[in-house]
């Protein structure tokens, strides 16, 4: 064979070439002084460029990029007003929220610009309240409830590969627990402050919430468990809804569980 | 692969890639996370190499967008003076002597070369880097050679030049 070019050879380098014509190779290389040469100058640079490179790198703040990046989104149909805004403020723009959202059809522009002012107020509260999560779970935003002062915690999941696991343990007696469905990509928990979280894999589970707690669930997601101190409450596969736990109220958008302490302890 | 897992695995490749490719690290943490948003965005459905490697093209055109955005600004400032360099302690001297060294070689190559030269630091096929920068997968042997052997050329003139040691 005549002498391969330069591109060939760093193919062969780069193990780009196989079987026969990688044997070829090898052998004009053994046999061919002047390209044995040109091959093992490809092979030095390769070498000094690697060990160059070394000197630029720097280590990627990995834990607040994994932060940032998989607590991103926050869902946009039930939003959590952070401590940031006067409540007369974050009432005013509950009641915007809401009535645009009863009426404007989804993909709505009206609907769009809804979606947009929020995303925009989120990002202003975020970024006047940026804390660490120790947990690494979500992002948590102190909130408002309805009742005007209790504070409240969040942990969000992404629903992006099809099936979501929730558990709440150790709720206090009495308190209610309420499953919302909404718009969005992500599976929240909110509850009381103090409230624990952890995450691993697709499963989110909060730990002693006290009061409330909320669970929202993307209605598109495909697979969805919730349930409380090891037993399943609510089991999602496609459209079917499966409900196993003590139902105090549901309408189409929400359903309230009675929790442990209440009349039904619970489900066998 | 879930979201996080491949964000676990590829994050710090794609980091590395962006920051070689900038110089810059606080812009390399945007340009990656970007790149993930935009994953988030699209569905992060199909094979992991095939998100990884669209992870790493949607990164590089986001990068080429913000060197013309720069060169627009540099164009703009040019009647300005530059600011006075910030030198530290002796031994941050000598490592920002060593970055700068390795970032004028890199600086030589042109934009698609560094960017095929830097993809093959992180392992991608040929057929990958070939995707990417828009040229023949035949091609991209010849290209990586010439890059390889222009950027060591460089580095040796550069480390003569300024009597850095190893």
């Amino acid at each position: 064979m005549g002498h391969p070019d330069k591109g060939l050879v760093q193919a062969l380098l780069d193990g780009e070439v196989e079987g026969t014509e990688a044997e070829t190779l090898r052998a004009h290389l053994e046999s061919c002084g002047e390209c044995e040469a040109g091959a093992e100058a490809l092979e030095s640079a390769s070498l000094e460029t690697t060990r160059a490179l070394l000197v630029v790198d720097t280590e990627p703040r990995l834990q607040k990029a994994r932060r940032h990046v998989l607590g991103k989104k926050v869902p946009r149909s039930t939003p959590v007003f952070g401590f940031s805004i006067s409540l007369p403020k974050a009432a005013s723009i509950a009641l915007l929220l809401t009535g645009a959202a009863a009426t404007a059809l989804p993909g709505s522009p009206v609907r769009r610009w809804m979606v947009q002012g929020w995303e925009a107020l989120t990002e202003s509260v975020r970024s006047s309240s940026d804390q660490e999560n120790p947990l690494g779970v979500g992002e948590d935003q102190t909130a408002l409830s309805p009742e005007g002062l209790m504070a409240e915690i969040g942990a969000g999941i992404p629903a992006l590969m099809g099936g979501v696991e929730i558990w709440i343990h150790d709720l206090a007696t009495d308190a209610e627990l309420r499953v919302i469905w909404v718009d969005g990509e992500e599976a929240w928990i909110r509850a009381g402050e103090g409230t624990r979280f952890t995450r691993e894999g697709s499963r989110l589970d909060a730990f002693g919430p006290p009061g409330a707690v909320r669970v929202e669930i993307p209605r598109d997601l495909e697979q969805v468990v919730v349930g409380l101190n090891g037993t399943v409450l609510l089991r999602k596969s496609g459209g079917e809804v499966e409900i196993l736990g003590p139902v105090q109220q549901r309408t189409p958008s929400e359903i309230i569980f009675e929790a442990p302490g209440s009349t039904n302890d619970g489900p066998s | 692969m879930n979201f996080e897992a491949l964000f676990d695995t590829v994050y710090p490749s794609l980091f590395r890639y962006c920051n070689r490719l900038t110089g810059d690290p606080d812009q390399a943490e945007d340009l990656a996370q970007e790149a993930f948003f935009r994953l988030l965005d699209r569905g992060a459905e199909g094979t992991d190499a095939g998100l990884r490697s669209w992870l790493f093209s949607v990164a590089t055109n986001l990068v080429r967008d913000r060197a013309r955005t720069r060169e627009t600004r540099r164009r703009i400032l040019s009647g300005f003076p530059p600011p006075e360099d910030e030198t530290g302690p002796e031994g941050d001297l000598a490592r920002a002597e060593e970055i700068q060294r390795v970032r004028k070689a890199l600086e030589v190559l042109s934009q698609r070369d560094r960017e095929m030269l830097l993809l093959r630091q992180e392992g991608f096929s040929y057929r990958e880097i070939a995707e990417v920068a828009d040229v023949s997968h035949r091609s991209v042997g010849t290209i990586l050679a010439r890059a390889l052997q222009r950027f060591a050329a460089e580095l040796s003139t550069e480390e003569s030049e300024n009597g850095t040691s190893r």
